[in-house]
């Protein structure tokens, strides 16, 4: 992950932070009046309130913040959208602490279904190689294959709902 | 009468040894005409009346008997009256009954030359446990189309093993009759896939499971229920085909995420990798002595049927027709692939089997409808099973090569994942 990249990441992370603050107090004012008599609250650095914010942050947050990857029929080649995808994926992804990332891969209902999983498994390496390319370390990495055996669709046959699932899905590898 | 049937059946094995990709156009009317019928003092009517759909249902996918519906109702021991049958053209009726005795269920059948006016075969065959009686109507009609020296159906008295979907990644194994009549989950809990027998006794069957951290595959023994972990291996595993000998098995397997073909010596668990391309290699099968592989590769930029001497660098293309074959199935020299109808994937009739020979240039198609997949050749190469999926129903389909005949078999609940027998 580039610095440019990680320092936009903060930057995000602290504006949320500091709109929730503002909430928070024009919800309760008669407790700020209180803690005022008491104290008087010192203005804080902003790279203090950062380092705080980041210690917040959970593994779960950030993957869950992630997007899905999709793909063409019968296809496991990132196409410039898609890779824009996983470069913004890689930004927050290298901000994990304590877990690796699997990539599931999975596809619609056609086909052979062996084929269909070595198909997902290609599309779930094609996303990896390209977080490596992002600077995420590959040992960090574990891509597993379902299928079609994991549709988040199977509503009907029409193109938007098999769309769905050819896709690579962003797991926490605990 | 049995002359007659002699005949028609040299006729038919001459047809399968010119060339099987021939489409059959077979003149029904030469076929033995064969009623049955349940004794009125069969103890147990209601399982006699379901062996005898299932014996009709047999005698019918032979291909070698046209069923009567005619029904002659009789006592056991009741004397036959044969000019009452013949005037309904009958040439062949069978008599049955079952009963149930301390857990056993027996079945006995009467078959009776109509034409001869003769009783020409008695049997009492029986099994020990009562949901298999789908078996007993099996085994009946392999004795009576022996008696006829009518090509093998063998076959049909084999265990089915097949995976189905019973949810977002979860899936079963079950064994069953071909008819899916009987039927037994065997594994289930998480995603269970590619179930395989490890050889032709059908005592133990490898499988993929999905319940670790990564997929493994498993052989696990029918008989005592205990389970051996053979491989596991990052990305996916499916054993595809185990050698004749059963000591080697061929994987597909994803060290680094990328799907080649192995084989794993059983005994061993040595593993050797056969194929290595940067694309998509999967389900390979032995062929000529388990000397050479086939096997799907999407090396020429979309699935198409390769073979490969095991130990050799030359790969071979085999199947010069469709747009996406991605899955197959060999006897001698035939192959029966799937192929991918028109030009995206909306189309009605998505996937079809087909039949070619490697030593003629003729197409012949098994399948005009649904997607059609995962076909098996039977041990002598008559018949091919396979799965299909069309308005959104699940069935096993049967193919009777020799005689241009199919018939489905609908799953109740669920979606067919892979089979084999």
């Amino acid at each position: 992950m580039t610095n440019t990249k990680k320092i936009g990441f903060y930057a995000l992370l602290a504006a949320a932070l500091l709109f929730t603050g503002c909430s928070q107090k024009q919800v309760e004012p008669e407790k700020e009046e209180v803690k005022q008599e008491v104290a008087q609250p010192q203005p804080e650095p902003v790279d203090q309130m950062v380092t705080t914010t980041e210690e917040e942050v959970t593994d779960e947050m950030i993957i869950n913040s992630v997007k899905t990857v999709h793909f063409g029929f019968d296809k496991y080649n990132l196409t410039e959208t898609t890779r824009s995808t996983v470069t913004n994926n890689s930004s927050a992804l290298a901000n994990l602490r304590d877990n690796g990332i699997k990539l599931e891969g999975n596809c619609d209902a056609y086909g052979s279904d062996e084929y269909n999983f070595a198909l997902g498994l290609k599309r779930a390496k094609a996303v990896k190689d390209a977080l490596v390319a992002d600077g995420i370390a590959a040992d960090k990495i574990a891509t597993v294959s379902f299928g079609e055996s994991n549709p988040v669709c199977a509503a009907d046959l029409s193109e938007e709902c098999r769309a769905q699932n050819r896709r690579v899905d962003f797991k926490l590898a605990q | 009468m049995f002359k007659k049937v002699l005949i028609f059946f040299l006729f038919i094995q001459s047809l399968f040894a010119v060339d099987a990709t021939m489409e059959i156009i077979k003149k029904s009317t030469n076929l033995p005409l064969v009623a049955v019928s349940v004794s009125t003092d069969s103890l147990d009517q209601n399982t006699a009346n379901k062996i005898k759909q299932l014996l009709a249902q047999d005698l019918a996918v032979s291909g070698h008997f046209n069923i009567s519906d005619a029904n002659f109702p009789m006592m056991s021991n009741q004397p036959i009256d044969f000019q009452r049958i013949k005037e309904s053209n009958v040439d062949i009726f069978i008599l049955i009954d079952a009963f149930e005795e301390f857990g056993k269920l027996q079945l006995n059948y009467k078959l009776f030359d109509i034409n001869a006016q003769t009783l020409a075969l008695n049997k009492q065959i029986s099994t020990n446990k009562v949901d298999r009686y789908p078996f007993l109507a099996h085994k009946a009609s392999i004795d009576i189309n022996k008696f006829f020296d009518a090509p093998s159906i063998d076959w049909m008295d084999r265990f089915v093993i097949f995976a189905r979907y019973t949810g977002t990644k979860t899936s079963e194994i079950v064994i069953s009759d071909y008819t899916l009549t009987y039927q037994k989950v065997i594994i289930k809990g998480g995603l269970n896939l590619f179930p395989k027998w490890s050889s032709d006794a059908q005592k133990s069957f490898f499988y993929t499971t999905y319940n670790g951290f990564l997929p493994q595959v498993y052989k696990y023994d029918l008989y005592n229920g205990k389970r051996e972990l053979i491989a596991k291996s990052d990305g996916m595993i499916v054993c595809s085909d185990v050698s004749e000998d059963g000591t080697r098995a061929l994987f597909t397997m994803a060290p680094n995420a990328q799907p080649d073909i192995y084989e794993i010596n059983l005994q061993t668990k040595q593993k050797k990798q056969l194929t290595n391309y940067s694309g998509i290699d999967v389900g390979a099968q032995y062929v000529e002595d388990d000397k050479k592989i086939v096997f799907v590769s999407d090396r020429l930029g979309k699935p198409n049927i390769f073979a490969k001497a095991i130990g050799q660098r030359g790969i071979e293309r085999l199947v010069y027709h469709g747009k996406n074959n991605n899955s197959c199935t060999t006897y001698k020299n035939y192959i029966v692939y799937t192929s991918r109808e028109g030009d995206n994937e909306f189309s009605a009739n998505t996937f079809n089997l087909y039949l070619i020979s490697t030593s003629s240039d003729y197409i012949r198609p098994l399948t005009t409808t649904g997607k059609n997949q995962f076909p098996k050749f039977s041990a002598d190469g008559e018949t091919i099973l396979h799965t299909k999926e069309f308005n959104g129903k699940s069935s096993l389909g049967i193919i009777r090569l020799n005689h241009n005949k199919s018939f489905l078999f609908p799953l109740k609940s669920g979606k067919l994942q892979s089979i084999d027998w």
